[in-house]
């Protein structure tokens, strides 16, 4: 019950009226106000990141002076965010595109782009969710952060709240944050708190009332003709709305707007569905301008990778492939992959094994854009520190990135280890192997340390094999032969021979006609 | 906490069990490895193939004994660690590799396509210091590029051995060891003819020649 009290008395701080008695002939079913808080267990608290340029974001490329973008259509077409230059000639948002170009001939004017607007906040919900598991994209332009379990991690809300903000600047984006017990609480603080002064508004849920009474109703969010309807009753403040009688507004205003004042004062239970990041990485972008060198790449190929790498800390993941897809204006994209030895995500290893594989790629065409997708994820757990600092397996993860920058660089089919195979033909009695993968068989046989690709054929002079001066034959013959379930039948004599200048060679002589001689190794 | 660990580590009393391999290293000056020839080692700086530097060695053809020459040491270092063969000029025959003990496990070829490559591939594994030895077949290359191939086995600790044609023996270079092998043809038996391992340089030591009898 004692839920139930302080629920009371969070409404005696605005001084709301005490429900009406229901007259009998009242048909309209009032939405109860519900007693008690719901039982949601724990406690939550919501912080809000709101981004009130989020929609001039796709467009911070395009154009240096003001710029507004445009919400609506046809001659309904009003300003709907727009830049500092742009606000500096006394552009609003809200303002008719008309009255916006008589007040700057030279504004540039672009449509809202809602896919990109979606997309940018996809991204930024991922990269917040290095702050906590419980992250709910609130558009338009707003993340809803649930940090209650970790304010003790990150030192407490002004320190979360500092590392949420220099994050965000390094992104580019200017948010205005507040946090509250309730999560729609939280999002009109932020939609009502002023993005330049930088200052978080924090409340507790003995304050919420109040602060959110000071708010405008603007920053719900509701249809224009709703606020207009109200502003007409004389209701402005979000506190004007909470003063009015219950039924009477779910009858006028509707029921879907009372609650959302019951679930922005916590008088109703505010569900959030977590967001899920997508499975795999995929991201791109499309250039400004069509680019012939790789190396021009660099910078939003860096961003890409960086994206990457914190998507997959985020997920505990790491992947094995990456593909990078560059995009021609007419003609088939050129497909670069990378491959990984062992799961990796750290930033300057992939983005490393990706400038090495690039310089060898030469397209074709210009480059208008690129996207890179990543295979699938592999859990990659954190790894414990070391206390002393030197943490022992140090060194283990270091051969296969040596082996994995070899193959970037080089071609896998350039880089191998050596194995061997049970077989009695020299020339297929070995193979090459990926690295680290090799069987190996001993043998008693003498067999040459150097074997060469394919056997040299060698002159004879009066019956005597001849390479650099005559050969004497040291040992021998040793007969190897047949092969014939493939086709590749033998039948050799081999002898280990010597000649003036020092060498130890293994040579073959032909058993069938026209018996000639073979240099096949060297002992080396 | 982290700076006060690390203050009190300083101190030469404190003994740190798996930091004495490099604690070792810094005190000895040059360490090396055994060639498995003890009559060749005693001539070496070090007593073998010295870690942290490139070796030359000098043959008039590839397949003359210079093998025979390194694989001892090949089978001691990949018992525990790797070794990486940058462009070798023939097959390196894993049956007989393995027959002379070498665990072919912890071997890598690498073949580059051009000369370029493989000099950046040796740089590579001897900077890389998970590699205890890096074989190369290099021409003749200009000093400037040996010395950052030595630079890098410096980096890496690691042995580097380096199999150059008689050519550049008029060239100086920057490795710590430069052998030259050679056959004493004067006679025609080629069974009797001597081998001779001269050691044209060595950093600290004075040049020798070796009958190499083990070749």
């Amino acid at each position: 019950m004692r839920g139930s009290r302080k629920t009371l008395r969070l409404f005696d701080d605005v001084d709301f009226p005490a429900q009406p008695k229901q007259a009998p002939d009242n048909r309209v079913a009032a939405p109860e106000r519900p007693a008690e808080r719901p039982a949601t267990g724990t406690r939550l608290l919501w912080l809000c990141v709101h981004f009130p340029l989020l929609s001039l974001a796709p467009f911070a490329s395009e154009a240096k002076g003001p710029l507004a973008v445009l919400d609506g259509q046809g001659t309904q077409r009003v300003v709907y965010a727009c830049n500092a230059p742009a606000a500096k000639q006394g552009i609003t948002r809200g303002l008719k595109l008309n009255a916006a170009l008589a007040m700057a001939p030279e504004l540039h004017t672009v449509s809202r782009d809602l896919e990109a607007e979606q997309q940018l906040l996809q991204k930024l919900a991922v990269w917040s969710q290095r702050f906590t598991s419980v992250v709910s994209i609130e558009p338009p332009g707003a993340l809803l952060l649930e940090v209650r379990g970790s304010l003790r991690l990150f030192g407490g809300m002004q320190a979360l709240c500092d590392k949420v903000r220099t994050g965000l600047d390094t992104l580019g984006h200017a948010p205005s944050m507040a946090a509250a017990p309730t999560a729609t609480g939280a999002l009109w603080l932020a939609r009502g708190n002023n993005a330049a002064s930088r200052s978080v508004v924090t409340c507790d849920s003995a304050s919420l009332a109040g602060r959110l009474g000071a708010l405008s109703l603007a920053v719900t969010g509701w249809p224009k003709k709703t606020l207009e309807q109200l502003s007409g009753m004389g209701v402005r403040s979000v506190r004007d709305a909470l003063r009015l009688p219950r039924d009477g507004f779910a009858r006028r205003i509707g029921k879907g707007r009372l609650q959302d004042l019951d679930r922005a004062a916590g008088r109703a239970a505010d569900p959030r569905a977590a967001f899920a990041a997508p499975e795999r990485f995929r991201s791109g972008y499309e250039l400004p301008a069509e680019v012939e060198q790789i190396a021009h790449l660099s910078g939003v190929l860096e961003q890409l990778v960086r994206e990457l790498s914190d998507y997959l800390l985020v997920r505990q993941a790491g992947v094995q492939e990456l593909s990078l897809w560059l995009f021609h204006s007419d003609s088939p994209a050129t497909r670069v992959s990378v491959g990984l030895m062992r799961p990796g995500r750290e930033w300057g290893h992939l983005w490393s094994l990706l400038q090495e594989r690039l310089e060898g790629v030469f397209p074709d065409a210009p480059v208008i854009a690129v996207r890179l997708q990543s295979g699938r994820l592999m859990t990659l757990p954190g790894r414990d520190a070391d206390l002393f600092g030197w943490a022992g397996d140090d060194r283990c993860g270091e051969w296969p990135r040596l082996v994995e920058s070899l193959n970037a660089r080089l071609g896998a089919r350039s880089v191998t280890g050596i194995g061997t195979v049970p077989e009695h033909r020299p020339e297929l009695a070995w193979q090459a192997v990926t690295p680290g993968q090799s069987h190996s068989l001993s043998t008693s046989r003498s067999r040459p340390a150097w074997m060469l690709e394919s056997p040299q054929r060698l002159t004879a002079c009066d019956g005597r094999p001849w390479f650099e001066g005559a050969l004497r034959l040291i040992s021998g013959p040793e007969r190897i032969e047949t092969g014939w379930w493939d086709g590749a039948d033998v039948s050799r004599d081999y002898y280990v021979a010597g000649n003036a200048a020092g060498m130890r060679l293994w040579i073959y002589r032909e058993r069938r006609p026209p018996r000639s001689w073979y240099l096949h190794g060297m002992f080396g | 906490m982290r700076e006060a660990l690390e203050k009190l580590l300083e101190n030469p009393r404190i003994w740190r069990g798996n930091r004495a391999h490099t604690q070792q290293a810094a005190g000895s000056g040059l360490q090396a490895i055994t060639t498995g020839y003890p009559s060749l080692d005693k001539h070496l700086p070090g007593g073998g193939w010295p870690r942290s530097s490139l070796s030359e060695i000098v043959v008039e053809r590839y397949g003359t004994g210079e093998l025979k020459l390194v694989l001892p040491a090949l089978a001691e270092l990949t018992r525990t660690q790797r070794v990486v063969w940058v462009a070798p000029p023939y097959i390196p025959y894993a049956p007989a590799l393995t027959a002379r003990g070498i665990d072919i496990n912890n071997m890598l070829v690498i073949r580059p396509g051009n000369a370029t490559e493989v000099l950046w591939a040796g740089e590579q594994c001897l900077r890389s210091g998970v590699c205890a030895a890096v074989l190369m077949w290099v021409g003749t290359v200009d000093e400037k590029r040996l010395r950052r191939l030595q630079l890098a086995a410096e980096a890496g600790a690691t042995v580097g051995l380096l199999f150059r044609p008689p050519v550049v023996l008029s060239q100086t270079t920057p490795a710590a060891l430069r052998l030259q092998l050679s056959l004493d043809n004067t006679k025609d038996a080629p069974a009797s003819a001597a081998r001779f391992v001269h050691v044209r340089k060595s950093r600290g030591g004075k040049p020798v020649t070796i009958r190499a009898d083990f070749l």
